[in-house]
């Protein structure tokens, strides 16, 4: 009879056991659960939003870009991601559909970015634009970053990665303007004045220069020293109101220095820039192997460059699995509950994204 | 049936569903489990694959080789990636089937890529 009942007592016990494991198994295949937020008071009629409705996370989540693969809208929407990236169609009908497919039950509307990469064109398959190598005069450069912005508005984009202002580019051979740093400077200028022109944010990058220039092809950063020709086009661009600036990773010294970091994990070099410059400073994409083998782990690249005060952060490499960008919003989360990072900081950059989304915010 | 019988079927089925959320734990962190899936076996196959990764841009007949990291993120850009004939290289990625600018990338690159987390078109 004891034997019996000790039998029961393992099978209760078993079945139990059973039904944790199933619970726990059930809740790793549908992977993690985020609800569409409520918290957040933003008024459509008024585009109005209050800041103070939004929880660090969604914060956070606003100062990232990340790849637009149409199987992770809902994951994408619900994290309140700041903005998509978008990369070559086969139609304009097909762009059309993919920014309304995100934009549409979007709790606050996606940046839409792209990159027209100085000769690598998204919309190719449809529409041809000169390469910037192809650029000879300053009138051709406005005409070029005019059309483009164009096409860009016609979309609903809010964002164009370029030009590279870089002075050379010997890995690619046509994504920057040729001839002397102030004639590179003078095209990239129309180009950026062409763009925004229609409304579109153009993007001058990759701050400080020399980062289309090879040191080790594959797994290291780019060391460079960087003279005041490289910063020419940067200045000028500048002076005539270019809305943003992309960071690269290579590792500068010279006229300008980043102490031995990363440029876009430069506190110092990113104070520098920002105190001759209030529009928006970008990163460059955070998942590149170089970046991740300077520091120990992807973690610490994502809070450094957030303690270098960017504020976008391109984390395009995410398509297959969306996880990894919560993990680097927790990240930062906990690097501001640790006080590493301040939530006025994260607050400015959220407040500029947003009012670059036509958003008016309160507090 | 026996107890004995039933607890031994419980039992069974319990270290099933631990091995199942360890392999889980240990292999996929991923929202979408099917992803994480096809990322272990391109690692897999990225492991077995003992060329070099190789990576170039054609620009108009002028070619340059494409550090890793960069291809990757500019081959997920593009519209499609499609298989090639060639000795040296296994795809063609483009954002127009009639582009003078080209990518052209090898077996390992494309896994390493995939492996990595970047989505490439191959469809």
């Amino acid at each position: 009879m004891s034997i019996l009942n000790k039998n029961y007592l393992t099978t209760i016990y078993l079945t139990i056991l059973l039904v944790i494991l199933i619970y726990v198994n059930l809740g790793l295949s549908t992977g993690i659960q985020i609800e569409s937020p409520t918290n957040i008071k933003f008024d459509r009629s008024t585009n109005t939003l209050n800041l103070s409705s939004m929880t660090l996370r969604q914060k956070i989540a606003q100062m990232f870009v990340t790849s637009g693969k149409m199987a992770n809208r809902e994951i994408l929407q619900n994290m309140v991601v700041g903005g998509i990236h978008l990369g070559g169609m086969s139609s304009k009908q097909d762009f059309i559909n993919t920014i309304n497919y995100f934009q549409n039950n979007s709790v606050i509307p996606f940046l839409l970015t792209v990159d027209m990469e100085g000769c690598i064109n998204p919309f190719e398959n449809f529409q041809n634009f000169s390469s910037l190598k192809e650029i000879v005069t300053t009138q051709q450069a406005f005409q070029v970053g005019s059309d483009e912005g164009k096409m860009m508005k016609d979309l609903n984009m809010t964002i164009d990665f370029s030009p590279v202002v870089d002075l050379n580019d010997t890995i690619w051979n046509c994504r920057n303007f040729l001839g002397t740093p102030q004639e590179i400077a003078d095209k990239a200028v129309a180009y950026i004045n062409g763009i925004q022109s229609q409304g579109i944010i153009a993007t001058a990058k990759h701050y400080p220069g020399k980062t289309l220039t090879l040191a080790d092809p594959h797994t290291s950063l780019v060391y460079a020293t960087i003279d005041e020709n490289d910063l020419l086009p940067f200045r000028d661009a500048i002076r005539n109101n270019v809305s943003a600036i992309m960071v690269d990773h290579v590792i500068a010294n010279g006229s300008v220095d980043s102490q031995g970091k990363p440029s876009d994990a430069s506190q110092q070099l990113v104070a520098n820039l920002r105190a001759n410059f209030s529009g928006l400073v970008v990163t460059d994409e955070t998942s590149m192997l170089g970046l991740r083998n300077f520091y120990s782990n992807i973690d610490q690249v994502t809070v450094e460059v957030f303690k270098a005060n960017n504020d976008l952060i391109l984390y395009i490499n995410i398509n297959s699995d969306p996880n990894n960008l919560y993990h680097a919003i927790s990240v930062v989360e906990d690097a501001v509950n640790r006080g590493e990072i301040s939530e006025k900081r994260i607050d400015d950059s959220v407040t500029k994204i947003l009012s670059i989304k036509g958003i008016s915010v309160v507090t | 049936m026996s107890p004995k019988y039933i607890n031994l079927a419980l039992m069974m089925v319990s270290f099933f569903l631990i091995i199942n959320i360890l392999i889980t734990l240990l292999f996929n962190s991923s929202i979408i489990p099917s992803q994480s899936i096809k990322r272990i076996v391109n690692g897999f196959t990225y492991s077995l694959d003992t060329s070099p990764p190789k990576c170039i841009f054609n620009s108009s007949g002028i070619v340059g080789d494409i550090p890793i990291d960069r291809c990757c993120l500019q081959i997920q850009s593009q519209l499609s990636c499609d298989p090639i004939n060639s000795t040296e290289f296994n795809f063609k990625c483009y954002t127009s089937k009639t582009s003078e600018r080209f990518y052209l990338i090898n077996k390992k690159t494309l896994n390493y890529c995939e492996n990595v987390g970047f989505y490439v078109n191959t469809e």
